[in-house]
């Protein structure tokens, strides 16, 4: 249920900010608990965001034994993502890196499923019992004795909650994280992203996420995907460079070697991620504040969504345990045994692209 | 898409703070987003409190 902030209570038992499957699966576990329970997103919903929106097969294994059987009107062409072609540099063939070379777990689906983000984010968020506030921009938060106040804004209206519990699952650029620990974003390197969406050819077949790792051309990393109708390129960088600059020696790049061709640019927009996987420099939260997902500085190399819902859950379980408590609830989830695991198998799989590749392509120069 | 500050831009460092890549400088009266760094991650956009920087499509 979307609401105004206008119509808002005054106090709720849990604050969520961000939409995204972190936000989503804390909902999902506090679902039937009987909290009063907020989800706060800044754009307007249903929203998209940059991301492949590739469903790896443990999140489409997680979200089907959380949230049930993922529905046809959030997935898109190609349907299923056969696995990941890794072009090392620019003259070589592709390497492949089936889904499965960073996951054996059991009972694992083979394949990925292709989703559209606005549509599978907005149906995870809509499994749970939270009030859902879209627009609305969270400001900061303080602790004020037993509570939390958390400062929001829409448009020209301002409005404070009162909350136990305040969850960040927004994002690497997460202002909760910001607002609990000031100093702490001072000290990552971040990592500018650019993305175009095309219609267009390219010789690409279609059914693979394609990642080049060329240093030259692609600064960082840069991937290629195709959704529906239309062929998404993407390029990150490292923070003094320009993400723009590299996409279009990139895209030179694909026109002479993959026969890319534009016909028209649809959308362009971007991201900036940071190094907090990369250097195990995770943040939990603390004391009544608790982050998840890419807020707290968990992803499996470039996938965050299984991580996002992973900790998710484990946040709002960490909630479920600490109610009529005194156990600091941040402590609850970084011990959570699905917490220490999910960095456990982040960094096995660091660990294994390295091995793959020879080197970190976080730290490369 | 680029992302622009107006000239309403009342100086106030909002987005300065929020760009975590710097690429919003002070120009002399007003903001200006340096367009060959930004990223269009919107950022910027969402916090600004008078609603002074706009998507313009390009």
């Amino acid at each position: 249920m979307t609401k105004k902030i206008s119509r808002l209570k005054d106090a709720y038992d849990v604050v969520i900010i961000g939409s995204g499957p972190a936000g989503a699966a804390t909902a999902k576990a506090l679902t039937g608990a009987g909290l009063n329970t907020i989800i706060i997103e800044k754009c307007k919903l249903p929203r998209d965001k940059i991301c492949s929106g590739i469903l790896f097969p443990s999140s489409v294994q997680f979200i089907r034994e959380h949230f049930g059987e993922i529905p046809e009107h959030v997935v898109c062409e190609p349907r299923i993502i056969k696995g990941n072609r890794v072009f090392l540099d620019l003259d070589s063939e592709y390497m492949d890196m089936p889904f499965s070379a960073f996951d054996q777990s059991e009972g694992l689906p083979e394949t990925g499923l292709n989703s559209l983000r606005s549509e599978v984010d907005h149906w995870l968020c809509n499994q749970s019992d939270a009030t859902i506030v879209d627009d609305c921009l969270f400001i900061s938060s303080r602790q004020e004795g037993e509570d939390i106040k958390v400062d929001l804004r829409h448009a020209d209206t301002e409005k404070t909650l009162g909350t136990r519990f305040l969850v960040g699952a927004d994002g690497p650029q997460s202002k909760v994280r910001r607002s609990v620990s000031p100093d702490f974003d001072k000290h990552l390197r971040w990592i500018p992203v650019y993305e175009e969406w095309y219609r267009g050819d390219t010789a690409l077949e279609p059914g693979y996420l394609y990642i080049f790792l060329d240093r030259g051309v692609t600064g960082f990393m840069a991937t290629v995907f195709h959704k529906d109708d239309q062929i998404h390129v993407t390029t990150g960088v490292r923070q003094n460079e320009s993400s723009k600059a590299f996409q279009k020696q990139f895209v030179a790049h694909l026109r002479e070697r993959h026969g890319l061709v534009i016909k028209e640019t649809m959308l362009t927009r971007g991201i900036v991620l940071n190094d907090m996987t990369a250097m195990k420099n995770y943040n939990p939260g603390t004391g009544n504040v608790i982050l998840c997902g890419e807020a707290a500085g968990i992803l499996r190399g470039g996938e965050g969504i299984t991580s996002a819902l992973v900790t998710g859950t484990a946040a709002g379980e960490s909630i479920m345990a600490c109610l009529d408590t005194n156990k600091d609830p941040a402590e609850v989830y970084r011990t959570h045994k699905d917490y220490v695991e999910e960095i456990q198998r982040c960094e096995a799989v660091h660990a294994t692209a390295e091995g793959i590749l020879g080197y970190n392509i976080f730290t490369r120069e | 898409m680029v992302l622009e500050i107006t000239d309403e831009c009342t100086i106030c460092g909002t987005c300065l703070e929020e760009c975590p890549i710097d690429s919003i400088e002070e120009g002399t009266d007003k903001y200006i987003i340096d367009q060959t760094h930004c990223t269009e991650c919107d950022a910027c956009f969402y916090v600004c409190p008078g609603g002074h920087i706009l998507k313009i499509k390009n």
